[in-house]
Protein backbone atom coordinates (compact mmCIF):
# COMPACT_ATOMS: atom_id res chain seq x y z
CA UNK A 1 0.00 0.00 0.00
CA UNK A 2 2.95 2.49 -1.22
CA UNK A 3 0.81 4.22 -4.04
CA UNK A 4 0.79 8.15 -3.46
CA UNK A 5 3.03 7.89 -0.61
CA UNK A 6 4.76 11.26 0.06
CA UNK A 7 2.03 12.99 -2.33
CA UNK A 8 -0.79 13.52 0.50
CA UNK A 9 -1.32 16.03 2.97
CA UNK A 10 -3.41 17.01 5.35
CA UNK A 11 -6.10 19.72 3.76
CA UNK A 12 -7.75 22.58 5.52
CA UNK A 13 -10.14 22.77 3.04
CA UNK A 14 -11.44 19.27 3.02
CA UNK A 15 -10.13 18.99 6.99
CA UNK A 16 -9.11 15.45 5.99
CA UNK A 17 -5.54 14.19 4.50
CA UNK A 18 -5.86 14.36 0.36
CA UNK A 19 -4.23 12.49 -2.38
CA UNK A 20 -2.91 14.57 -4.63
CA UNK A 21 -3.89 12.55 -7.16
CA UNK A 22 -7.51 11.08 -7.43
CA UNK A 23 -6.07 7.12 -7.45
CA UNK A 24 -4.04 6.58 -4.14
CA UNK A 25 -3.33 4.10 -1.23
CA UNK A 26 -3.62 6.92 0.92
CA UNK A 27 -6.36 5.92 2.55
CA UNK A 28 -5.19 2.45 3.22
CA UNK A 29 -1.92 3.81 5.65
CA UNK A 30 -4.93 5.54 7.40
CA UNK A 31 -6.77 2.46 7.77
CA UNK A 32 -4.25 0.46 8.65
CA UNK A 33 -2.24 2.93 11.30
CA UNK A 34 -5.52 3.14 13.13
CA UNK A 35 -5.67 -0.72 13.34
CA UNK A 36 -1.98 -0.74 14.38
CA UNK A 37 -3.09 1.66 17.45
CA UNK A 38 -6.14 -0.45 18.56
CA UNK A 39 -4.54 -3.61 18.51
CA UNK A 40 -1.53 -1.67 20.37
CA UNK A 41 -3.93 -1.24 22.66
CA UNK A 42 -3.14 2.87 22.65
CA UNK A 43 -6.19 5.29 23.43
CA UNK A 44 -8.80 6.30 20.60
CA UNK A 45 -7.49 8.84 18.95
CA UNK A 46 -9.69 10.73 17.72
CA UNK B 1 2.62 -15.31 18.92
CA UNK B 2 5.93 -14.36 18.28
CA UNK B 3 5.27 -11.25 17.04
CA UNK B 4 3.06 -8.39 18.61
CA UNK B 5 0.19 -8.14 15.88
CA UNK B 6 0.99 -4.18 15.27
CA UNK B 7 4.22 -4.74 14.54
CA UNK B 8 2.79 -6.65 11.31
CA UNK B 9 1.68 -2.91 10.03
CA UNK B 10 3.96 -0.25 8.97
CA UNK B 11 1.74 2.47 7.72
CA UNK B 12 4.84 5.19 7.35
CA UNK B 13 6.28 3.03 4.67
CA UNK B 14 3.04 1.52 3.32
CA UNK B 15 3.53 -2.08 4.41
CA UNK B 16 1.32 -4.52 6.10
CA UNK B 17 2.11 -8.20 6.52
CA UNK B 18 -0.62 -10.82 4.91
CA UNK B 19 -0.75 -12.17 8.63
CA UNK B 20 -3.77 -9.85 9.44
CA UNK B 21 -5.68 -11.37 7.01
CA UNK B 22 -5.61 -14.85 8.47
CA UNK B 23 -4.03 -15.49 11.79
CA UNK B 24 -6.97 -16.46 14.76
CA UNK B 25 -4.82 -15.26 17.35
CA UNK B 26 -4.37 -11.84 15.37
CA UNK B 27 -8.33 -11.73 14.49
CA UNK B 28 -9.71 -12.76 17.86
CA UNK B 29 -7.68 -9.84 19.53
CA UNK B 30 -9.47 -7.99 16.91
CA UNK B 31 -12.55 -8.50 18.64
CA UNK B 32 -11.35 -7.92 21.80
CA UNK B 33 -9.16 -4.30 20.73
CA UNK B 34 -11.39 -2.97 17.81
CA UNK B 35 -14.82 -4.14 17.85
CA UNK B 36 -15.51 -4.35 21.89
CA UNK B 37 -14.16 -0.31 21.60
CA UNK B 38 -15.21 1.00 18.62
CA UNK B 39 -18.36 2.64 17.41
CA UNK B 40 -20.34 -0.33 15.22
CA UNK B 41 -22.96 0.86 12.62
CA UNK B 42 -26.35 -0.68 13.52
CA UNK B 43 -29.05 0.43 11.13
CA UNK B 44 -30.50 3.38 10.18
CA UNK B 45 -33.58 4.79 11.99
CA UNK B 46 -36.13 4.92 8.71
CA UNK B 47 -35.40 0.45 9.20
CA UNK B 48 -37.46 0.50 12.85
CA UNK B 49 -39.94 3.93 12.54
CA UNK B 50 -42.50 2.36 15.09
CA UNK B 51 -42.79 1.02 18.59
CA UNK B 52 -42.37 -2.36 18.25
CA UNK B 53 -40.37 -2.29 15.09
CA UNK B 54 -36.91 -4.48 15.65
CA UNK B 55 -33.81 -5.31 13.56
CA UNK B 56 -31.09 -8.40 14.58
CA UNK B 57 -27.53 -7.58 13.72
CA UNK B 58 -24.16 -8.11 15.22
CA UNK B 59 -21.51 -5.99 16.80
CA UNK B 60 -18.10 -7.76 15.88
CA UNK B 61 -19.63 -11.26 16.16
CA UNK B 62 -22.07 -10.80 18.94
CA UNK B 63 -25.43 -10.86 18.35
CA UNK B 64 -27.58 -7.55 18.72
CA UNK B 65 -31.58 -6.67 18.77
CA UNK B 66 -31.85 -2.82 18.13
CA UNK B 67 -35.56 -2.31 18.66
CA UNK B 68 -37.85 0.52 18.96
CA UNK B 69 -39.63 0.12 22.55
CA UNK B 70 -43.50 1.19 23.41
CA UNK B 71 -42.66 5.03 24.08
CA UNK B 72 -40.53 5.60 20.84
CA UNK B 73 -36.81 5.19 22.00
CA UNK B 74 -34.59 3.06 20.27
CA UNK B 75 -32.73 0.68 22.22
CA UNK B 76 -29.84 -2.08 22.01
CA UNK B 77 -29.55 -5.50 23.20
CA UNK B 78 -27.33 -8.22 23.07
CA UNK B 79 -29.74 -10.58 21.65
CA UNK B 80 -28.90 -13.17 24.40
CA UNK B 81 -31.25 -14.58 27.05
CA UNK B 82 -30.30 -14.06 30.25
CA UNK B 83 -31.34 -17.96 31.60
CA UNK B 84 -29.04 -19.98 29.91
CA UNK B 85 -27.71 -17.81 27.17
CA UNK B 86 -29.96 -19.00 23.92
CA UNK B 87 -30.15 -16.47 20.76
CA UNK B 88 -33.11 -14.75 21.41
CA UNK B 89 -34.86 -13.61 18.27
CA UNK B 90 -34.32 -15.54 15.40
CA UNK B 91 -36.07 -13.27 12.99
CA UNK B 92 -34.06 -10.67 11.11
CA UNK B 93 -36.59 -7.67 11.31
CA UNK B 94 -40.40 -7.37 12.52
CA UNK B 95 -42.50 -5.69 14.88
CA UNK B 96 -42.82 -6.96 18.69
CA UNK B 97 -44.03 -6.14 21.84
CA UNK B 98 -42.84 -9.03 23.39
CA UNK B 99 -39.49 -11.80 22.80
CA UNK B 100 -40.00 -14.83 24.21
CA UNK B 101 -36.74 -17.46 24.34
CA UNK B 102 -37.29 -20.34 22.50
CA UNK B 103 -35.34 -22.92 25.69
CA UNK B 104 -38.10 -22.23 28.53
CA UNK B 105 -39.96 -19.42 27.32
CA UNK B 106 -38.42 -15.79 29.58
CA UNK B 107 -39.92 -13.59 27.64
CA UNK B 108 -38.65 -9.70 27.62
CA UNK B 109 -40.10 -6.47 26.77
CA UNK B 110 -39.51 -4.05 23.76
CA UNK B 111 -37.52 -2.16 26.48
CA UNK B 112 -35.73 -5.25 27.61
CA UNK B 113 -36.98 -5.84 30.80
CA UNK B 114 -37.70 -9.36 31.74
CA UNK B 115 -41.36 -9.47 32.22
CA UNK B 116 -42.14 -13.06 32.27
CA UNK B 117 -40.58 -16.65 33.60
CA UNK B 118 -42.85 -19.96 33.76
CA UNK B 119 -42.81 -21.79 36.53
CA UNK B 120 -42.09 -18.88 38.78
CA UNK B 121 -43.85 -19.54 41.65
CA UNK B 122 -43.48 -23.25 41.90
CA UNK B 123 -40.17 -23.63 40.98
CA UNK B 124 -38.52 -20.35 41.36
CA UNK B 125 -40.77 -19.90 44.79
CA UNK B 126 -40.64 -16.20 43.88
CA UNK B 127 -37.29 -15.92 44.49
CA UNK B 128 -35.94 -15.08 41.32
CA UNK B 129 -34.55 -11.15 41.12
CA UNK B 130 -36.65 -10.59 38.02
CA UNK B 131 -35.53 -7.00 37.53
CA UNK B 132 -31.84 -8.08 37.64
CA UNK B 133 -32.30 -10.38 34.42
CA UNK B 134 -33.39 -8.02 31.57
CA UNK B 135 -31.57 -7.89 28.58
CA UNK B 136 -27.71 -6.49 28.74
CA UNK B 137 -27.71 -3.03 27.14
CA UNK B 138 -24.69 -1.90 24.69
CA UNK B 139 -22.95 0.34 27.09
CA UNK B 140 -23.51 3.79 24.59
CA UNK B 141 -25.86 4.14 21.44
CA UNK B 142 -26.04 7.57 19.42
CA UNK B 143 -27.35 8.46 16.05
CA UNK B 144 -25.91 10.66 13.20
CA UNK B 145 -28.63 11.98 11.29
CA UNK B 146 -30.64 9.16 11.34
CA UNK B 147 -27.27 6.19 11.32
CA UNK B 148 -27.49 4.45 14.56
CA UNK B 149 -24.05 3.45 15.89
CA UNK B 150 -23.26 1.42 19.54
CA UNK B 151 -20.43 0.65 21.05
CA UNK B 152 -19.59 -2.13 24.26
CA UNK B 153 -16.72 0.25 25.45
CA UNK B 154 -18.32 2.57 27.98
CA UNK B 155 -15.40 5.12 28.18
CA UNK B 156 -15.47 5.50 23.83
CA UNK B 157 -15.51 9.26 23.16
CA UNK B 158 -18.87 10.75 21.94
CA UNK B 159 -19.73 9.29 18.42
CA UNK B 160 -19.84 12.76 16.95
CA UNK B 161 -16.21 12.85 18.21
CA UNK B 162 -15.24 9.28 17.00
CA UNK B 163 -16.59 10.49 13.39
CA UNK B 164 -14.86 14.20 13.76
CA UNK B 165 -14.77 15.66 10.47
CA UNK B 166 -15.78 12.60 8.49
CA UNK B 167 -19.35 13.92 9.37
CA UNK B 168 -19.76 16.37 6.28
CA UNK B 169 -18.87 13.49 4.16
CA UNK B 170 -21.41 11.16 5.84
CA UNK B 171 -23.71 13.89 5.06
CA UNK B 172 -23.03 13.88 1.41
CA UNK B 173 -25.07 10.14 1.28
CA UNK B 174 -27.45 10.78 3.90
CA UNK B 175 -29.06 14.61 4.31
CA UNK B 176 -28.03 15.36 0.80
CA UNK B 177 -31.80 16.79 0.35
CA UNK B 178 -34.55 17.46 3.31
CA UNK B 179 -36.32 14.50 4.99
CA UNK B 180 -32.50 12.24 4.60
CA UNK B 181 -32.81 8.78 2.88
CA UNK B 182 -34.83 5.61 3.96
CA UNK B 183 -34.24 1.87 3.36
CA UNK B 184 -36.10 0.83 1.16
CA UNK B 185 -36.55 -3.34 0.26
CA UNK B 186 -34.68 -5.51 2.82
CA UNK B 187 -31.60 -6.28 3.72
CA UNK B 188 -29.43 -9.05 1.49
CA UNK B 189 -27.05 -11.02 3.69
CA UNK B 190 -24.21 -13.28 2.36
CA UNK B 191 -20.92 -14.53 3.17
CA UNK B 192 -17.93 -14.37 1.29
CA UNK B 193 -14.62 -15.92 2.24
CA UNK B 194 -12.00 -13.28 2.66
CA UNK B 195 -11.24 -11.22 5.64
CA UNK B 196 -13.22 -8.11 7.09
CA UNK B 197 -10.53 -5.97 5.87
CA UNK B 198 -10.75 -6.04 2.41
CA UNK B 199 -14.06 -4.78 1.85
CA UNK B 200 -13.75 -2.34 4.26
CA UNK B 201 -10.58 -0.92 2.38
CA UNK B 202 -11.85 -1.45 -0.56
CA UNK B 203 -14.60 1.12 -0.40
CA UNK B 204 -12.76 3.30 2.20
CA UNK B 205 -10.06 4.28 -1.02
CA UNK B 206 -9.11 1.67 -3.23
CA UNK B 207 -10.18 3.21 -6.55
CA UNK B 208 -7.15 1.94 -8.34
CA UNK B 209 -9.54 -1.75 -8.74
CA UNK B 210 -12.57 0.25 -10.21
CA UNK B 211 -10.88 0.64 -14.06
CA UNK B 212 -9.95 -2.80 -13.93
CA UNK B 213 -11.56 -5.43 -11.51
CA UNK B 214 -15.08 -3.64 -12.92
CA UNK B 215 -13.44 -3.05 -16.53
CA UNK B 216 -16.56 -5.87 -17.92
CA UNK B 217 -19.54 -3.72 -16.59
CA UNK B 218 -17.77 -0.21 -17.13
CA UNK B 219 -17.87 -1.61 -20.94
CA UNK B 220 -21.07 -2.41 -21.26
CA UNK B 221 -22.31 0.75 -20.00
CA UNK B 222 -23.70 0.03 -16.46
CA UNK B 223 -21.79 2.99 -15.19
CA UNK B 224 -19.07 3.58 -12.84
CA UNK B 225 -16.57 4.76 -15.52
CA UNK B 226 -15.12 8.32 -15.53
CA UNK B 227 -16.96 10.36 -17.35
CA UNK B 228 -15.85 11.73 -20.58
CA UNK B 229 -16.63 15.03 -19.50
CA UNK B 230 -14.77 13.92 -16.42
CA UNK B 231 -12.55 17.01 -15.33
CA UNK B 232 -9.89 14.22 -13.40
CA UNK B 233 -10.85 15.70 -10.10
CA UNK B 234 -11.25 14.63 -7.16
CA UNK B 235 -9.18 12.57 -4.19
CA UNK B 236 -8.53 9.77 -1.55
CA UNK B 237 -9.92 11.46 1.66
CA UNK B 238 -8.90 9.98 5.39
CA UNK B 239 -8.38 10.66 8.55
CA UNK B 240 -6.54 9.50 11.91
CA UNK B 241 -9.93 7.70 12.96
CA UNK B 242 -9.16 5.23 9.71
CA UNK B 243 -12.41 7.00 7.65
CA UNK B 244 -11.81 7.93 4.41
CA UNK B 245 -13.71 8.58 1.22
CA UNK B 246 -12.67 7.95 -2.39
CA UNK B 247 -13.99 11.38 -3.92
CA UNK B 248 -14.67 12.51 -7.51
CA UNK B 249 -14.49 16.47 -9.03
CA UNK B 250 -17.52 18.77 -8.27
CA UNK B 251 -19.00 18.29 -11.10
CA UNK B 252 -18.21 14.84 -12.57
CA UNK B 253 -21.19 12.41 -12.38
CA UNK B 254 -20.99 8.50 -11.40
CA UNK B 255 -25.00 7.56 -11.54
CA UNK B 256 -26.19 5.07 -13.61
CA UNK B 257 -26.86 5.47 -16.76
CA UNK B 258 -30.40 5.83 -16.02
CA UNK B 259 -32.87 8.44 -17.74
CA UNK B 260 -35.12 8.69 -14.43
CA UNK B 261 -32.35 8.85 -12.05
CA UNK B 262 -29.79 10.79 -14.06
CA UNK B 263 -32.95 13.73 -14.62
CA UNK B 264 -33.86 13.10 -10.70
CA UNK B 265 -30.17 14.00 -9.50
CA UNK B 266 -29.82 17.11 -11.86
CA UNK B 267 -32.88 18.41 -10.47
CA UNK B 268 -31.58 18.12 -7.03
CA UNK B 269 -28.44 19.20 -7.51
CA UNK B 270 -28.73 22.94 -6.54
CA UNK B 271 -30.60 21.76 -3.33
CA UNK B 272 -27.55 19.29 -2.77
CA UNK B 273 -24.96 22.30 -2.99
CA UNK B 274 -27.16 24.44 -0.97
CA UNK B 275 -26.93 22.27 1.91
CA UNK B 276 -23.80 20.66 1.66
CA UNK B 277 -21.74 24.26 1.33
CA UNK B 278 -18.53 25.61 0.04
CA UNK B 279 -16.85 21.85 0.24
CA UNK B 280 -18.95 20.45 -2.12
CA UNK B 281 -17.54 22.56 -4.78
CA UNK B 282 -13.96 21.13 -4.46
CA UNK B 283 -15.01 17.68 -4.54
CA UNK B 284 -17.83 15.03 -4.64
CA UNK B 285 -17.67 12.41 -2.13
CA UNK B 286 -19.15 8.52 -3.62
CA UNK B 287 -17.48 5.71 -1.71
CA UNK B 288 -16.43 5.28 1.69
CA UNK B 289 -15.78 3.92 4.87
CA UNK B 290 -16.29 4.36 8.63
CA UNK B 291 -13.63 2.26 10.97
CA UNK B 292 -13.97 -0.29 11.10
CA UNK B 293 -16.29 -2.35 9.17
CA UNK B 294 -19.25 0.22 7.82
CA UNK B 295 -18.86 1.25 4.23
CA UNK B 296 -21.65 2.87 1.30
CA UNK B 297 -21.91 3.83 -1.92
CA UNK B 298 -23.34 6.28 -3.69
CA UNK B 299 -23.01 5.84 -7.70
CA UNK B 300 -24.31 2.77 -9.92
CA UNK B 301 -25.42 1.75 -6.56
CA UNK B 302 -27.03 3.36 -3.62
CA UNK B 303 -26.21 0.99 -0.65
CA UNK B 304 -24.86 1.15 2.51
CA UNK B 305 -23.49 -2.31 4.19
CA UNK B 306 -21.63 -3.40 7.21
CA UNK B 307 -18.91 -6.08 6.81
CA UNK B 308 -19.51 -8.52 9.99
CA UNK B 309 -16.10 -10.49 11.09
CA UNK B 310 -16.75 -14.08 10.82
CA UNK B 311 -13.61 -15.70 11.48
CA UNK B 312 -10.41 -14.81 9.99
CA UNK B 313 -11.42 -15.92 6.26
CA UNK B 314 -14.98 -15.20 6.37
CA UNK B 315 -17.36 -11.78 6.46
CA UNK B 316 -21.00 -11.71 6.09
CA UNK B 317 -22.32 -8.73 4.79
CA UNK B 318 -25.39 -7.54 5.44
CA UNK B 319 -26.36 -4.94 2.56
CA UNK B 320 -29.19 -2.41 2.23
CA UNK B 321 -30.22 -0.40 -0.34
CA UNK B 322 -31.55 3.72 0.44
CA UNK B 323 -32.98 6.43 -1.25
CA UNK B 324 -33.43 9.68 -0.60
CA UNK B 325 -37.11 9.94 1.83
CA UNK B 326 -38.62 12.68 -0.53
CA UNK B 327 -38.17 11.16 -4.38
CA UNK B 328 -40.69 10.73 -5.96
CA UNK B 329 -41.47 6.70 -6.05
CA UNK B 330 -40.47 5.66 -9.73
CA UNK B 331 -37.38 7.51 -8.86
CA UNK B 332 -36.56 5.13 -5.59
CA UNK B 333 -38.17 2.69 -7.76
CA UNK B 334 -35.61 3.37 -10.38
CA UNK B 335 -32.61 3.43 -8.10
CA UNK B 336 -33.76 0.54 -5.94
CA UNK B 337 -33.54 -2.02 -9.20
CA UNK B 338 -30.15 -0.20 -10.48
CA UNK B 339 -28.68 -1.18 -6.70
CA UNK B 340 -29.30 -4.88 -6.99
CA UNK B 341 -28.17 -4.94 -10.35
CA UNK B 342 -25.17 -3.42 -9.68
CA UNK B 343 -24.29 -4.25 -5.84
CA UNK B 344 -25.39 -7.24 -3.65
CA UNK B 345 -25.25 -10.82 -4.22
CA UNK B 346 -26.56 -10.98 -8.05
CA UNK B 347 -25.11 -7.52 -8.51
CA UNK B 348 -22.23 -6.91 -11.53
CA UNK B 349 -19.61 -4.83 -9.65
CA UNK B 350 -19.89 -7.05 -6.40
CA UNK B 351 -19.35 -10.27 -8.07
CA UNK B 352 -16.64 -8.74 -9.37
CA UNK B 353 -15.48 -7.52 -5.85
CA UNK B 354 -16.20 -10.81 -4.32
CA UNK B 355 -13.91 -12.83 -7.07
CA UNK B 356 -10.90 -10.97 -6.23
CA UNK B 357 -11.51 -10.72 -2.06
CA UNK B 358 -10.89 -14.21 -1.38
CA UNK B 359 -7.89 -14.52 -3.96
CA UNK B 360 -6.07 -11.92 -2.45
CA UNK B 361 -6.47 -12.33 1.27
CA UNK B 362 -5.35 -15.87 0.98
CA UNK B 363 -1.63 -16.89 1.64
CA UNK B 364 0.86 -19.52 2.89
CA UNK B 365 0.93 -20.44 6.66
CA UNK B 366 4.77 -20.38 6.36
CA UNK B 367 6.32 -17.81 4.90
CA UNK B 368 4.81 -14.02 4.60
S1 LIG C 1 -32.26 -20.05 27.80
FE1 LIG C 1 -33.84 -18.65 27.42
S2 LIG C 1 -35.41 -19.29 28.74
FE2 LIG C 1 -33.81 -20.64 29.15
FE1 LIG D 1 -15.20 -2.84 -6.48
Amino acid sequence: MQMGLGHESFDEDLMAYASDFRISESFHRRFYGRWAELMAGRPSRI
Amino acid sequence: MAEAPEGLVDAERGLVSRRIFVEPDIYRQEMENIFARCWLFLCHESQIPRPGDFITTSMGEDPVLVVRDDGGRVNAFLNVCRHRGNRLCRAEDGNASSFTCSYHGWSYGNDGKLVAVPNLEDAYYRELEQGRWGLMPVAQMDSYKGLVFATFDPSAPPLVDYLGEMTWYLDNFFDRCEGGIEVVGGVHRWNIGCNWKFPSESFGGDNYHTMWTHLSAIRVGIGAGVSPASTGGGNVVSSAGGHGFQTIGPSDVKDPPVPEILEYEAFILPEVKKRLGPRRELLNPIVGTIFPNFSMLRATSHTFRVWQPRGPEQVEVQAYVFVDANAPEHVKEATRLMSIRSFGPAGTFEQDDMDNAPAAGRCPGTWS
